[in-house]
């Protein structure tokens, strides 16, 4: 699986990742103004 | 064949036991019990010693003071009442004296999106209310000032003081409080939000495809930057947990909330996404710029991310119905564009989204929006029921009733 992984796979699994945690933050951030 | 029949079988379970646990989270939040506002009722009638329950509906506090007798005196009045906001609805508790003068007031709870709340906040759009006559409309733009950037949340709050303050008007002084009418609101958003819905019918029924990019630049302009007012999924938490704005008011709320999912059923392709949406339109434009050629090699890997959306809604949903609070659920970055208002790590989100979408086509769309997923699951409903009507019709041919109706499955 992962010898099949080109670069480009890996640009787009990083900005994908980025975006999920950044709206983990978020919402765990909106979490803290509502409390 | 087996494995492949057993799979499909755990995922129904799982589909089936998350379904039942967003039912059983929406039935908890609405047996949940009432808070108590009295900290609340403390912050808005300061100078009061006790406070003594004189109505429920809306729930109304009297404010006593007692001299070095022991004998109470009555100082003024609290009155706790709610009206919807953009989000869900804001609970204002209101101070009001002998005078029928309002005193303070304070937000005692909101369902609200927090960065509207917030806005509201910062603009000390509560002061002015103080000193206002409890018997005067409170009317956006003639006797309160509005806040741009969170004109709903603003009306939201005058109406729930205005509600609670002529209540006490009434009952606790005995006045006469004309209410006032609220005229059909009817303007330019209305108008170029219903062109573009007819816009996109004419463009789908008669299959000009040139319209769409009319219909999505329209959208980009009026739903978007201009009125601000995309579908979100604090919209649909909101509308799960049964917040409904007065439809005289939210007119465009009901067109793309209601009017848009029944097209949508109806006509069984995913309209908003792809000939309305602001944030899609934008998008679109970037890979038009960009190239948005860049694609994941690997498409099992590109399958696998797409179905997070999935997880994403699921969960967020889950929390705004834990938390009561719609707003949970507005995760989209398109509020902080078109309002140019957003808070923490939301100024990264946009950024990198909108980078994203200039080498890979709706970005966004694709792997973490919504409205992919609230459309999904209208056709998936749809497509279900036609199941359900086929089989229906075949057990009836099995049986020998002939079928008068001819039931279409074509999409």
């Amino acid at each position: 699986m992962i010898k099949k992984l080109t670069a480009k796979d890996i640009i787009f699994i990083v900005l994908f990742s980025v975006v999920v945690i950044m709206l983990l933050v978020n919402q765990y951030q909106v979490y803290q103004t509502i409390n | 064949m087996n494995y492949a029949v057993g799979e499909n079988r755990i995922n129904k379970i799982i589909n089936l036991v998350a379904l039942l646990i967003l039912i059983m989270a929406l039935i908890i939040g609405w047996v949940i019990p009432e808070d108590d506002f009295l900290p609340f009722a403390k912050e808005s009638l300061p100078e009061a010693q006790t406070f003594v329950k004189v109505a429920s509906s809306p729930l109304t506090y009297e404010g006593k003071v007692s001299d070095s007798q022991g004998k109470e005196q009555i100082i003024g009045y609290v009155v706790i009442d709610e009206a919807t906001g953009y989000g869900g609805p804001i609970t204002m508790v209101t101070g009001i004296n002998l005078e029928g003068k309002i005193i303070g007031t304070t937000i005692a709870k909101h369902q609200d999106t927090p960065s509207f709340i917030s806005i509201v906040l910062k603009h000390n759009y509560l002061d002015q209310f103080v000193d206002k006559n409890i018997t005067d409309p409170l009317s956006i733009e003639k006797d309160i000032d509005r806040v741009s950037g969170a004109t709903y949340s603003t009306r939201g709050i005058a109406k729930a003081i205005a509600s609670g303050s002529h209540a006490v008007a009434k009952k606790q002084f005995g006045l006469a409080v004309k209410d006032e009418v609220i005229p059909f609101k009817f303007g330019l958003k209305e108008i170029s939000v219903l062109l573009l819905v007819a816009l996109m019918l004419i463009g789908v029924i008669f299959k000009f495809k040139k319209i769409r990019w009319v219909t999505l630049i329209g959208g980009l302009v009026f739903i978007g930057f201009q009125f601000n007012t995309p579908i979100s999924l604090a919209n649909v938490a909101a509308l799960l947990m049964g917040n409904f704005p007065p439809i005289r008011e939210n007119l465009i709320w009901y067109v793309l909330l209601v009017g848009i999912p029944i097209i949508t059923f109806i006509v069984g392709r995913n309209l908003y996404c792809f000939w309305l949406c602001p944030f899609g339109a934008l998008q679109e434009i970037l890979a038009k710029i960009g190239g948005g050629s860049f694609k994941c090699c690997n498409k099992k890997i590109e399958a696998k991310l797409s179905k997070i959306k999935y997880v994403i809604v699921y969960l967020v949903l889950l929390g705004a119905i834990l938390l009561k609070s719609p707003g949970f659920a507005g995760y989209e970055p398109f509020a902080t564009l078109f309002s140019m208002q957003g808070f923490g790590v939301q100024w990264f989100i946009l950024p990198v989204v909108l980078f994203s979408s200039l080498f890979i086509k709706r970005f966004w769309c694709r792997f973490f929006c919504p409205g992919f997923v609230i459309n999904g699951v209208i056709l998936e409903f749809r497509r279900l029921l036609i199941k359900l009507k086929n089989k229906f019709r075949y057990s009836r041919v099995e049986e020998g009733i002939p079928i008068e109706n001819k039931v279409s499955t074509k999409e």
